[in-house]
């Protein structure tokens, strides 16, 4: 901490500016009228000066400018913008609160705010999302879903049909660090990824980092997926849900004391199998199949400096078979956090975190029970500093804990003599990092945010440490004490993103940012599996480390009507995992002896093109990639495309306001096929045929391509009473999409062999009644 | 194996709830013609003493199944007890033994010479273990199975060791052989335990004649055999291993086919 603290003074000196005049501070919380919720990401603007700043994550602002009259304009997406005349003779706290437009009134509004942010600001590779403005976007069974809408975004693909896995510049859904309310999320999809965890209706804020995000943030190597709960309305009591086919939602939310506290609970539940219960067919009757979610989080102001929030996450799903079988997987996360203002520059947030993830399997046979359970567990302590030095200078300085357990698998069994119980031993660990960031506005032209992260990790006792041979036998075997060191890494992670603003419609970035990821997600298959299992580094696996380039070109026309960007990329990364061939992973002790270890590099060039504003808006977005990996027992050495890999990937967003009744939208995406591995002989062996391959992944599956179409009905507002029907259709031209492509025997003649393939939707029809009261 | 049947039953469930529109048909896919190679099936058991090799070559995948037999090669087995016997051709690529009975703990080799390449093996006969009897059980109908009985194997694992094992399941004579009635089975979860393991591939009938054949294997053929029903699942398809490969081979120089090195033990039952 203190080491901090002096390089903090270090860099104060370096950087800042000499304080000739008196200054002064302006700071507070800026926060929506209607509900009493803190705006993240608020501009406010100095007419005067023509300079400024943004709220942070909690709605907080602080500026710090020399004495005199100005006027002051707050404004935020979605709100009708403000404006404040101050003569600041002494530093002054000023909460402001900004009315919801309407949505007719959303084309006569001019949001000069963060209009051209996109222009000026340095970030580059970060995508925002509001749910609120996606609502009317098409999707699956109606089921809004963040983690799909933003799959329509440059550099982000899908993981698969229907799918809510992502995958960001070329790296794997496991290097994405989601975060819900800075608790990480392990397991961020239901339903073997048809759905996310992400109930919209509890979610404020999301935000995308395409690989360089700022140094608070750290652990995984693609991208981080920052996601906010609510805060639940201060105001007034308030109802809102939805009913969908295959869903319900309903989110209460109301104040503790009016302006002081409040809380929120949102529920969702899938009631597919409800119906199975009508089924006349005796094996659907007997199944259970279900997921939920609840988010919970209430929030309390305890004096003008303090202010505490308790949030919570707890979902599952549920797989049964009458009594026999019963499979059962889920997500829980806790966050304690307290809001902490030193003065009207500083800022404390810090943050205890517990997140849990953790499956179990049970059969019931022969009157013998078998249980098999697995998981990750952690423990995590947060403390970040924000200092707003003054306009031109803010300071992001913290540090991170975590302690994590990692629970490789167990399987119990009360059938004496006939199955073993047995326990791949816990495995322990602890991650630490500090950061220090600085955002530094050097001119009115050329803004750099740069910093740096210290990343350590320790693999501790108590465990038995393995080491193999080439046959990976074990050949040696080493005990650790509880707590003994087994193992430690460490990585400077330097990350800097610069804008320079060529004039006022355009501006080049440049961002250059390593990341290193201490924890391994072992997948052994394609899309999402709850029996993914998380492992540490260990004295075999070595921490991935990935180094990424990124340079932009940002345009906008028409008064920032349209907003447009190129971005280029280029990623290195190394220590990548796979592996090899017939790995074993479940229940198995030697699992490290089962991978590879290669490196992997990305690139590739963003296209994107955004209406804004208008009764048409929406968005193109057009990524041309590549994303390769290399094994010394793979392919023979040679680089070889990932399964992520997709040459041309294209997202055509289109939204219509017809009137204040009707909105129309539509979404088209095309890809080309993943990367996969086909055979291209074939031979018998034990009267079986068998495929005979070549080049992993050598062909590609056939191009994907994809029309959905919404509409949606807003009622007439009644009192406080709103309600919408959403209809939308997913795969509107019924394109047979392959989900996948088995090749076999044809069953008339099995002397031939052929390939099928399994296509899942096509036209989805789906209807949704929204409310709000 | 039996984590992969699982997880396949569970995404057909799901699909069938959630998928009113799923469906499969035969597609046309370009596949790339390659230079045949030589796929050698060798095996040696106890309970013959005509152990056989066969020689063929591989094709490719869309052409009908014509293996050509590779013939006039040099085929010779030992072991290190010093005894050796080189393989006449019986028939066109079959090669066979006149006097070698697989013995256990004893070291086999093969070498097989085609076109003037060697290739070798080596794989050693693990212990026998043999079925103590079989039984059968009731079972409900389920998404995977219709109503009948379980046949249930019923044999102790010797301690201390690792032990691998294979099911061959014989109905009415008739052997279940595609790569979904592969049933293995390692001792991770009950070394030595006296086991019942359910032949859960299929329910049978009353007075259907089972013939289940316990195969004890050394760890490569177990290998073998296990990679190789995940490589035949079908690429692209997210229920079997995500990028399938050819299976992990004992034989040297890239041939395809395996040395495998068994016991059998053997047991029928008629359900009752």
């Amino acid at each position: 901490m203190k080491k901090i603290l002096i390089s903090l003074s270090l860099l104060s000196i370096c950087f800042n500016v000499a304080f000739s005049q008196q200054k002064n501070t302006i700071s507070g919380y800026v926060k929506d009228a209607g509900t009493g919720e803190e705006l993240i990401g608020a501009s406010i603007y100095i007419n005067e000066l023509k300079t400024g700043g943004i709220t942070n994550v909690y709605g907080f602002y602080s500026i710090t400018i020399p004495k005199g009259k100005y006027t002051i304009e707050y404004s935020s997406i979605g709100f009708l913008s403000q404006k404040l005349e101050i003569d600041l003779i002494q530093s002054t706290k000023k909460d402001i609160v900004l009315s919801p437009t309407a949505i007719e009134l959303e084309q006569v509004v001019i949001r000069a705010e963060a209009a051209d942010k996109n222009i000026k600001s340095a970030e580059m590779g970060a995508v925002k999302i509001n749910p609120k403005d996606i609502q009317v976007i098409p999707v699956l069974f109606g089921e809004q879903d963040i983690l799909k809408t933003i799959q329509l975004m440059p550099g982000v693909k899908s993981a698969g049909e229907g799918n809510s896995g992502f995958y960001v510049r070329g790296g794997g859904s496991d290097q994405n660090l989601i975060l819900l309310d800075e608790a990480p999320v392990y397991n961020a999809s239901h339903l073997l990824g048809f759905f996310s965890v992400f109930n919209s209706d509890a979610i404020k804020d999301v935000k995308l980092f395409k690989g360089n995000a700022p140094a608070e943030y750290g652990g995984r190597l693609s991208s981080v997926l920052d996601v906010k709960m609510n805060e639940g309305n201060s105001k007034r009591f308030s109802t809102s849900g939805g009913i969908g086919l295959i869903s319900s939602r309903l989110t209460i939310e109301a104040p503790i004391v009016k302006d002081k506290g409040s809380f929120i609970i949102s529920g969702r539940r899938t009631y597919a199998d409800l119906f199975l219960n009508f089924s006349s067919d005796e094996l659907q009757k007997n199944t259970t199949l279900y997921f939920y979610d609840l988010n919970m989080k209430a929030n309390y102001r305890i004096g003008e400096k303090d202010r505490i929030f308790l949030s919570g996450y707890f979902g599952r799903d549920v797989f049964g078979f009458s009594d026999r079988m019963r499979f059962d997987w889920g997500n829980m996360t806790t966050t304690l956090r307290w809001n902490h203002l030193f003065n009207d520059k500083l800022f404390l947030n810090s943050s205890l975190i517990y997140s849990k993830y953790n499956y179990s399997i049970g059969f019931s046979g022969m009157g013998n029970l078998i249980d098999i359970t697995s998981g990750i567990e952690d423990f995590n302590l947060k403390e970040d500093f924000q200092y707003f030095i003054n306009t031109k200078n803010t300071l992001k300085f913290g540090f991170n804990s975590i302690y994590h357990t990692f629970m490789p698998g167990e399987i119990s069994s009360d059938a004496e003599g006939f199955t073993n119980s047995k326990i791949i031993d816990e495995k322990y660990a602890i991650e630490n990092a500090a950061y220090i960031s600085h955002k530094f506005d050097v001119s009115s032209l050329l803004k750099i945010t740069y910093g740096l992260r210290y990343s350590n990790f320790s693999a501790i006792g108590p465990g038995v440490v393995y080491s193999y041979n080439e046959k990976d036998e074990i050949i040696d075997s080493t005990s650790f004490n509880k707590g003994e060191l087994i193992k430690n890494y460490g990585c400077f992670e330097p990350r800097i993103s610069a804008s320079y603003i060529l004039n006022k419609k355009s501006s080049v970035k440049v961002s250059y940012a390593r990341n290193a990821q201490y924890i391994h997600l072992l997948s052994n298959s394609t899309s999402s599996s709850p029996t993914d299992l998380w492992l540490p580094s260990s004295t075999i696996i070595e921490p991935q480390i990935c180094d990424q380039l990124a340079l932009g070109y940002f345009r906008n026309f028409n008064n920032n009507t349209y907003e447009t960007s190129v971005e280029i990329y280029y990623k290195d990364m190394q220590n990548q995992i796979d592996y090899q061939n017939g790995a074993d992973i479940l229940l198995n002790e030697k699992v490290e002896s089962q991978l590879v270890f290669g490196n992997g590099r990305a690139y590739g060039i963003e296209l994107f093109i955004k209406k804004k504003t208008g009764k048409l808006n929406g968005w193109i977005g057009y990524t041309l990639s590549r994303t390769e990996r290399t094994f010394n027992e793979i392919n023979e050495g040679n680089w070889f495309p990932s399964k992520q890999d997709r040459t041309h990937d294209v997202s055509i967003v289109g939204i219509y306001n017809l009137n204040k009744k009707w909105t129309f939208s539509a979404t088209w995406v095309f890809n080309t096929g993943n990367a996969v591995t086909f055979p291209s002989g074939k031979y018998v062996v034990d009267g079986l045929t068998i495929p005979l391959y070549t080049d992993r992944n050598g062909y590609r599956m056939p191009d994907y391509h994809r029309l959905d179409i919404g509409a949606t009905y807003t009622n007439k507002k009644r009192k406080r009473y709103e309600s919408s029907w959403n209809f939308s259709v997913y795969n509107a031209y019924a394109r047979k999409n392959a989900y996948s492509i088995d090749f076999r025997e044809n069953e008339n003649d099995p002397t031939t062999t052929e390939a099928v393939r399994l296509a899942l939707f096509q036209i989805v029809p789906s209807i949704t009644y929204n409310f709000k009261f | 194996m039996k984590k992969m049947q699982k997880r396949r039953t569970i995404i057909i469930t799901i699909l069938s709830i959630l998928v009113f529109t799923a469906c499969e048909d035969v597609i046309e896919i370009d596949l790339d013609s390659i230079e045949p190679k030589l796929v050698i099936e060798a095996v040696i058991t106890d309970q013959t003493i005509n152990q056989t090799v066969k020689l063929t070559k591989t094709g490719d995948y869309f052409e009908p199944g014509i293996y050509p037999a590779v013939s006039n090669a040099n085929v010779m087995m030992s072991d290190n007890l010093g005894n050796s016997e080189n393989l006449p051709e019986v028939n066109p690529g079959i090669y066979q033994t006149t006097h070698l009975l697989g013995t256990a703990g004893v070291v086999y080799n093969l070498s097989v010479e085609v076109e003037d390449v060697e290739y070798t093996a080596v794989s050693e006969m693990p212990v026998r273990v043999n079925i103590e009897t079989l039984s059968t059980e009731f079972f409900e109908a389920t998404p995977r199975f219709d109503e009948g009985y379980f046949v249930i194997c019923h044999f102790t694992d010797p301690a201390g060791i690792s032990n691998y094992y294979r099911f061959k399941i014989r109905e009415n004579g008739v052997l279940l052989n595609s790569s979904s009635d592969f049933i293995l089975r390692d001792d991770k979860i009950f070394d030595g335990n006296a086991i019942q393991i359910p032949l859960s591939i299929k329910t049978f009938q009353m007075n259907d004649t089972v013939t289940v054949e316990l195969l004890s294997l050394n760890k490569d053929t177990y290998d073998y055999y296990n990679t190789l029903v995940e490589g035949s699942g079908g690429p692209g398809n997210m229920m079997a291993s995500s990028t399938p490969a050819n299976p992990v081979s004992n034989i040297s120089n890239g041939a395809m086919g395996y040395f495998g090195v068994y016991t059998i033990s053997s047991k029928t039952i008629i359900v009752q």
